[in-house]
């Protein structure tokens, strides 16, 4: 134990490394930061080094720290703490100073003026995420653990609230849509939990029904592996006809919205893709449990009823919560098509943003959905752990 | 430590309900200040495609029904222009923008020259769409269809600034590159359209037709040269081709067919308020092409929103108080 402890170690030293290395180059890299003239006719794009001015060199000095601090033979914990802060901080350092460089950039032509993060922006940002998620390694488990790794994001709202980011181009475009914004979040979130909750029930329904029916096992996996390669306009172009006919000849389903196109088709579609990973991983954890645990519970005396409840589906859990992240994050993007179908959310700004070659508008559609997809990978990740004590889920 | 590990998936679970909860706010249903009396009858949903003039049009339909006590549902940026025609059809939403050019594509007849003329391809898809339950308001002057731009420098370079011009270019072997839309390409009444009236021929290689493709996309090639691209199809009222440093190459025949932005109802709504067409018709009748130049440049490029830009038109109009 002590071994594999000291391996991970090792190996998080060489991830924190590369990821400080990789924070050097998103510096460098040409496209860092871009001031346009106005909304869609691109600037002259700078590197974060050179847009940031004197900013620029605390960015690569924290990042030149942290890859040393990280190599350096300080103790662990020193060397968590510091190289922790110093990977949150580097993106803090660089989303301030960019919000100082776009109030200075509008100040010094014109309001219509934007100023955009572009790849070396969000290299920084995936680098410090490499960092501080190798670097927390090294500490122990622990309320003060958690506040290092989510310093970074709380100093980044409070920039938000401060109005320091306030001139940036996402931003700008967040103050635009501010009286929709949270309303087609909350759709998107609505598309989400709806097609994952219908996937769930019917994936562990056909899962259950292709362990104990086994005949019927290529038949299930071979629909489901259809409709999973289906791409999703299409499918849900196929919907319309189907669905237009159903609200036609209901009344209570007409009544209920059920249309060819709104949300009807995007839960349709969005559930069927997420049946798949569901059904696949409880027909896999049952199917494969050891013959001998099964015996010894026969052995018991225990009935199919209770062998189900107390042996099959506590050892089955753990893993179909692991389909289930998939189905999540796997639906939290597709979730994106109802802004092209009439459904609304998180996917309207990203296409109307696609239609005005506003790119900063498509990321205040793509962001929100990163950052969902990120914790509900992160929160199903813990439950997954809960569901199984007896060893450690690696992430 | 199993406990601890539950406890953290809970805290996970309650700090993202928190996160949704907290993005709640109250929903804003003012009429902007001014006290109205709320007509009995439906809800009017009203959709628009994902663009700019239709947020701006759609949202200038939303204040004037509101400001008139009906009752109004912001469907804008409701999808692309099949999904917002089948919707109308299905009485999912109540009202859109639509262009009387797109007509033919309703009911036809498709490429017919009917359609370059205002006052004909207004009465004809008004006429025909009837039998569909739908109603098409008094248009806009405005002419938004299908002209070919180029930048300045290729203007100048080449003495370019007409389709006589750029026929005669395209006949002496001049290199081409043009983006557009793919439907407009193949229809009769688009750029073939062009290509019978001026004399010319553009080979596949010289075209790049995108499916669903919009001009915002066709402009942004054309300014950066992406792939080569030196001739875009764009709409007439695009906002800040000017800015862009783009040339409109002048169609002295008038070639495309009309598409003036119109209000578009179910007929039921309309049998409901009557007087929703009077209460339209004047801010539509205001809005020429420079106007809705304007507007448009202003939300697109400029980035204001498209509410506010709608609101700001209205009221230094004296359509609202």
């Amino acid at each position: 134990m002590a071994e594999v402890a000291g391996t991970l170690r090792e190996r998080a030293k060489v991830v924190a490394i590369a990821g400080a290395a990789l924070g050097v180059v998103a510096a460098f890299v040409s496209h860092g930061i871009a001031f346009n003239p106005n909304r869609v006719v691109a600037g002259e794009p700078l590197s974060l080094f050179t847009g940031l001015g004197g900013w620029g060199w605390v960015l690569v000095a924290a990042w030149a720290a942290a890859g040393a601090l990280a190599a350096s033979p300080l103790s662990d914990r020193v060397r968590g703490v510091a190289v922790t802060l110093l990977g949150g901080a580097a993106p803090v350092v660089m989303l301030w100073s960019a919000g100082a460089a776009a109030q200075a950039h509008v100040e010094a032509t014109s309001s219509v003026a934007r100023t955009s993060l572009s790849a070396g922006g969000w290299m920084t940002l995936f680098a410090a995420y490499v960092v501080i998620f190798a670097a927390t390694a090294w500490l122990p488990p622990g309320a003060m653990r958690g506040l290092l790794t989510y310093a970074p994001v709380i100093a980044t709202v409070v920039l938000l609230a401060a109005g320091q980011l306030s001139e940036l181009a996402v931003v700008r475009e967040y103050r635009n849509n501010a009286d929709t914004f949270a309303a087609q979040l909350r759709l998107h979130l609505a598309y989400v939990a709806g097609a994952v909750a219908i996937g769930l029930v019917t994936g562990v329904a056909l899962g259950l029904l292709a362990v104990r029916r086994r005949a019927l096992e290529p038949a299930v996996f071979g629909t489901l592996n259809v409709l999973q390669v289906f791409p999703t306009l299409a499918f849900i172009g196929l919907m319309n006809p189907v669905l237009s006919g159903l609200s036609e000849r209901s009344e209570l389903l007409a009544d209920l919205g059920v249309h060819g196109v709104g949300w009807a088709p995007v839960i349709v579609v969005l559930s069927a893709y997420a049946v798949y990973p569901i059904a696949r991983n409880t027909y896999t954890s049952i199917a494969s449990l050891d013959g001998a645990v099964l015996d010894a519970a026969r052995g018991m005396g225990m009935g199919r009823m209770r062998m189900f409840g107390e042996v099959e589906l506590p050892l089955a859990l753990p893993v179909i919560v692991a389909g289930l992240r998939v189905a999540l994050v796997q639906t939290t993007a597709g979730a994106i098509v109802a802004g092209l179908v009439g459904g609304g959310g998180l996917g309207t700004f990203v296409f109307l943003g696609a239609s005005e070659t506003a790119n900063d508008l498509i990321l205040l559609g793509v962001i929100p959905i990163v950052a969902l997809a990120l914790t509900f990978d992160r929160g199903v990740l813990a439950l997954q752990r809960a569901l199984q004590p007896w060893e450690r889920v690696s992430a | 430590m199993r406990k601890n590990r539950l406890r953290a998936a809970l805290a996970v679970a309650l700090a993202t309900t928190l996160l949704i909860a907290g993005c709640g706010q109250p929903e804003d249903k003012t009429t902007g200040g001014i006290e109205v009396e709320i007509k009995d009858g439906p809800e009017v949903k009203v959709a628009s495609l994902l663009d700019s003039e239709g947020v701006v049009l759609g949202s200038m339909i939303i204040r004037m029904l509101e400001v008139n006590g009906i009752k109004a549902v912001d469907k804008t940026k409701f999808g692309t222009p099949d999904v917002v025609r089948k919707a109308l059809l299905a009485g999912d939403v109540d009202a859109t923008v639509d262009y009387t050019g797109s007509g033919q594509y309703y009911t036809g007849p498709e490429g017919d020259p009917l359609w370059s003329d205002p006052a004909k391809g207004y009465e004809t898809i008004k006429e025909k769409d009837a039998a569909n339950g739908v109603a098409w308001l008094t248009p806009s002057p405005a002419n938004n269809s299908e002209y070919l731009a180029v930048t300045r420098a290729f203007s100048d370079a080449n003495k370019i600034t007409t389709m006589e011009e750029f026929a005669a270019y395209v006949n002496e072997g001049g290199e081409v590159k043009l983006i557009g839309d793919q439907s407009w390409m193949d229809n009769p009444a688009g750029l073939p359209a062009y290509e019978k009236a001026y004399g010319f021929t553009l080979t596949g290689k010289q075209k790049i037709g995108l499916s669903s493709g919009v001009t915002a996309q066709f402009i942004k090639a054309l300014v950066e040269g992406t792939d080569g691209v030196n001739v875009a199809e764009v709409y007439a009222t695009d906002g800040g081709l000017a800015e862009q440093g783009l040339v409109v190459l002048a169609d002295s025949k008038n070639v495309p067919p009309v598409y003036a932005p119109a209000p578009v109802f179910r007929q039921a709504v309309i049998d409901a308020y009557p007087e929703i067409d009077s209460i339209l018709a004047p801010v539509f009748a205001s809005l020429t092409m420079e106007k809705l130049q304007e507007l448009n440049k202003r939300v697109a490029v400029d980035g204001e929103a498209g509410k506010a830009v709608a609101e700001e038109y209205l009221k230094s109009n004296g359509f609202l108080k």
